[in-house]
Order: structure tokens, then sequence, then C-alpha cells
């Protein structure tokens, strides 16, 4: 399902080169809930965003579902993370300014799926979560772990095989971060949707079926 | 749909910035107005003047402005009448049919006075739109459409010409220039009313079939003293460079309107981008592809270009009116608001959004997700 091999990615800050993916390779299989575990600055958001088509790799090869995301870029990438990648970030990155049905089903607009049946499905993946009572609140009006909710029903709305979720419980208190945990697991069961998540919660390594220890750009153990 | 409403949501979020920005093209479009509907109104008198004066020669007293002042005796006429290749030679009295304002401002209405025989001659080309051009009555009239809407004149009206009483025996159609705003008379009357026995104004020359015009304007000029010769071609060399001045007046009010407007929509497009760069960031790494960012931007930017123009065209339209209103109220007119500027301008606009959005929407898509992204909302 995915395949990452010999992947580097170095930044440079003031002259100095900081490798942040320092030769990483792995396997994952459709449907695992995979958590990269790490400290804080181990290179954990930068692999997320390279397997995502987010950034570029130095050199190395990350393999999604058969494809090499080399040989995609331009306006095809574009359509290549439509369905293939949902992205649940650090800071829930929604727009404030958009109520929760309408983050839910921007995925859907790129895609030119009308506005009714966007909203029909976003209705359902936020009942499916136990949103039904907030469509049309605004981020202000949401907790945190509502909020953390919406996105991650924004990432499957559009039937992704991977959800890259980069420390989605870094911003809630441990009780919420077990209820997303659980959101996560029924997600997974249901539509056997692949979850790659960075974290450094025990929360989320405990629904883990695979762990991967990451420092200074570097695996050092996997589970 | 999505595209507008979304423009419209992203642009109403920001009402004071998007309030300027669309004030900027509006006073723009309302400068492009106010001068295209001047350049309108000379270019329609203009275009007539060539079509009425087209092969024919007009003559006035040497040192007179155009029909105004400068008087003529009738033995002059005997004298252009006398030199051979003139078909026709029509003497005029033209006299402002009012002495109560000095100072006008665009075309003042004036009377006409025409021998009988020749009021075909002159104004045969247009029709009616009621009575008839006969003057069969010494006191009869044939009056503008201008004159006779701003008079409120219909035939059988009374007029007064100096201090004599006339009756509108026939009105004529809009023709769009100098008739508008003249009444005809047998040239008898006027000069009975405008007391200048004997006298006239001007002369038009209709030359004979195959007479070059303009050997027979040289002509009457070395044999006749004291007269101003206008041949053909000066006519059309004076209506073409007052109307290059017009059209460079325009020309320069649409430049400088364009200018005013792109400068104020890149200018708050880029304080746009930069403010929503997370934002974009978002959406690129959701799916939205190069094409999305950009049509999004493109269509803020033409947004607000075409509310510019429709406030800056009602804007105009109403100072337009305003100000016309008043000129018909002192006998004058200035504008021709035709419909082809307000076209015009909303292509103009359309096509300046598109090009003010341009870098801006193009700084837009450039933005890469993960550098956007790592700024917290």
């Amino acid at each position: 399902m995915l395949e990452v091999k010999d992947l580097y990615k170095t930044y440079k800050y003031a002259n100095v080169k900081i490798h942040a993916v320092n030769d990483v390779s792995f396997n994952i299989r459709t449907g695992d809930i995979v958590s990269i575990f790490g400290r804080s600055g181990s290179g954990k958001t930068t692999l997320l965003n390279l397997i995502g088509t987010l950034d570029r790799p130095d050199s190395g090869e990350i393999i999604i579902n058969g494809k090499n995301t080399r040989e995609v870029s331009g306006s095809k990438l574009a359509a290549f993370r439509r369905s293939n990648i949902g992205f649940v970030f650090q800071y829930f990155n929604l727009i404030p300014y958009l109520t929760a049905i309408e983050n839910v089903a921007l995925p859907l607009k790129f895609d030119g799926v009308a506005r009714s049946e966007r909203n029909r499905r976003a209705k359902e993946v936020l009942e499916e979560i136990g949103l039904s009572k907030r469509l049309d609140f605004k981020l202000a009006g949401l907790s945190g772990g509502q909020v953390q909710r919406v996105a991650f029903a924004r990432a499957i709305i559009a039937k992704p095989r991977i959800v890259l979720a980069d420390e989605p419980t870094g911003q809630l208190d441990s009780k919420t971060a077990e209820n997303l945990a659980e959101t996560i697991v029924n997600l997974n069961k249901k539509s056997n949707i692949t979850f790659i998540i960075t974290t450094h919660d025990p929360v989320i390594s405990s629904i883990a079926n695979k762990i991967i220890y990451f420092e200074d750009g570097k695996i050092q153990k996997k589970e | 749909m999505d595209i507008i409403f979304d423009a419209f949501r992203n642009l109403c979020r920001r009402k004071f910035r998007t309030l300027l920005a669309v004030s900027g093209v509006a006073v723009g479009i309302f400068a492009f107005l106010v001068m295209g509907a001047m350049a309108e109104h000379f270019r329609r008198i203009s275009v007539q003047f060539e079509y009425l004066f087209e092969n024919r020669i007009f003559i006035c007293e040497r040192l007179s402005f155009w029909a105004g002042g400068g008087i003529l005796s009738e033995a002059k006429l005997k004298k252009v009448k006398e030199i051979p290749g003139i078909e026709e030679a029509i003497p005029m009295l033209i006299s402002r049919w009012s002495d109560e304002r000095m100072v006008v401002v665009g075309l003042p209405r004036v009377v006409v006075g025409l021998p009988l025989e020749n009021i075909k001659s002159i104004i045969g080309r247009f029709r009616v739109i009621s009575g008839n051009l006969a003057l069969n009555d010494k006191e009869s009239v044939i009056v503008g459409y201008d004159l006779a809407q701003e008079n409120k004149l219909s035939t059988g009206s009374k007029v007064k010409i100096g201090n004599e009483d006339f009756i509108v025996s026939g009105i004529l159609e809009k023709t769009g220039g100098l008739y508008d705003g003249q009444m005809f008379i047998r040239l008898s009357e006027a000069q009975k009313a405008f007391h200048r026995k004997d006298l006239i104004t001007s002369i038009m020359l209709i030359p004979s079939p195959r007479v070059d015009p303009e050997k027979l304007s040289v002509e009457i000029k070395n044999r006749v003293k004291g007269i101003e010769v206008i041949p053909p071609s000066r006519i059309k060399s004076q209506i073409r460079s007052s109307l290059s001045l017009w059209n460079g007046l325009t020309f320069g009010a649409a430049f400088t309107a364009c200018v005013a407007g792109a400068l104020c929509v890149i200018i708050i497009m880029l304080v746009s981008v930069s403010e929503r760069a997370v934002e974009i960031g978002l959406k690129r790494a959701i799916g939205a592809a190069t094409s999305h960012i950009m049509l999004e931007f493109l269509s803020e930017a033409v947004m607000v270009t075409v509310s510019g123009w429709f406030i800056g065209s009602i804007a105009g339209w109403f100072f337009i009116c305003i100000l016309t209103r008043w000129l018909h109220s002192m006998g004058s007119n200035l504008f021709d608001l035709t419909p082809r500027l307000f076209v015009t301008a909303l292509v103009g606009v359309v096509a300046l959004g598109l090009l003010s959005g341009l870098y801006p929407a193009l700084r837009a898509a450039s933005i890469e997700p993960a550098e956007a992204l790592k700024v917290r909302y």
C-alpha cells in the first residue's frame, strides 16, 4: 500500500545542514494504523509532508498504491492528493470563516462535486463522528475535540486510501484524546483506511498496530 | 455559481478594504463615462456635420466666427451666384434664439432663416415627427427635436422669435446633431425678426454635378473679396481634428481609470494573498489545483472591478442626467450617454480585473503548502 525507500530530506538554515529525514525506509499495508512516535523536532512532520507529497524528497522513493510519487507532478499532483491522501494537521487548520459542514465538504469542491451532493456527504460523515448538531458551527463555536473531529471528517470525505495525521492530539486533553483515538479506530474499521499518525501521545500509540520510533530523522525502532 | 458565491463572501469579509478598491474603480469608470459621453456627443455632431457639408461650400463674412457675428450683404450673394459651376446658392441668416444668456455650454439654440425654395436642400434629408417641412405661412417655424422637447412645443404651439410670434408647423425627428437645437423660418421673416433687412450671415453653396468643390472654392475666393470660403476638405479636417481631441481626452480618461483601478485591485489582492497564505496552503494540501487557487483570486479581482463598474456607471449616469437637465434648461447639451459606453466600460473592467488579478493569483498559486502550514491560525 505504502512503500518508503531510502528517503532523504535535508534543510539548510544559516549555512547549517539539517538532515530532517535521513535514510528512511518502511512498508505499510492497507488498513494499518501506524504511529510514528518521536520527540518534537525529530523530523516526523517532514516525513509526513514527504509522504503526503506536500514536499519533495532530495532522494528516495515513495510508492503509494503502486504509484511512485516522483512521477506525479503539476496539476496531476493535486488530483493525486485528492483521491489518495487525507490530511489532519497539527494545528487543526480548519478555515475559520467556514462552517463545519463547509470545511468538511471542501475537498469535494475541488473535485467538482455539486454543492447539494457535497453537503449531503459532509453531513453524513459529520453524523458518523457524532457532530450532527454542529453542522453550521464555525471554528470559534467548537471545542478542541470537536474541531479535531471535523478535521478528521474532512480528511476522509473524499474516501482516500491514507489519512496522514500530524500530532492530532497535541492540542487536546487526555480524555478528549481518548475519544479521538476511539473515532480513529472506528473509521479504520468501517472504511479500512490506512492511518499514519505522528505523535508523542501514548494514547494514540496504543491504538496503532505498527509503531515507528523516530529520532534525529532516522528510524530507531519498529514494532 | 460556487466561484461567484466564494468571491462575494471573501470580499465581504474585508468590507472596508473592498469598498476602497471598488471606489477606486468606480471613480475611474465615472470619469470615463463623463468624458466618453462628451466625446460621443461631439462625435455625433461631427458625423452629422460631415454628412450635411459633404461636397458643400460654406461662405461667411471674413472676420466672423463660423456663422456667428459677421454680416454679409445680399449683394455678395449676387456676386457669388455669377460664378459658373454653382447649382444652388443658399443664403442664410443664423442668429441665437435668445439673448438672455451670453455664455452657453455646448451648442447654442439658434434660429436659421432660409429662402422658402431652399428649405428642402437644407433639412429635406430628415423626416418630421409631426406637421410638415413646408413653411407654408410666413409665421411658420420648423423646430428641432431637442428644442421642441425643452420648450414643450408641438405642432400649433406659439414661439416668440425676436419680437414676432411664430406657429410651429413641423417638428424634426431626432437627428443626434446640430439640427436638434435649431429652428427654421423663412429668410425674409428672420431678417424682419432680427432687424437685418437685406442682410445674411452665411451662404451655403451646392456645386453643380462634376464640379470640383475645392477648385470652385479657390475661384470664389479670388473673385469675391471680403468673404471666408470654407471648402469641404477644410470642414472635414476641422471636424476630424476636434474629434481627435475628444477621442484623446476619452482615451486619457480611460487610461487613467485603468491605471488607478488596476493599482487598487493589485494592492488589495496582494494584501489578501499575504493574509490568506495559510488558507491557500491548506487548500492546496487538501487537493486544490493551481487553477482552483488562481480562479479564486481572479474571480475576486473581477468582482471588485465589475462592482466598481456598476457603482461608477450609476454615479456617472446620475451625474450626467442632472447636468443634462441643467444644460437643457440653459438651452444646451453636452452629453450623449450611449449604451456602447457602458458596454465598452464593462468589457474594459473585466479585462482589467483579469489582468490586475493575474499577478496576485500567480503569487497565491505559487505558495508551497508545507511552508504555509507551518504558520498557526
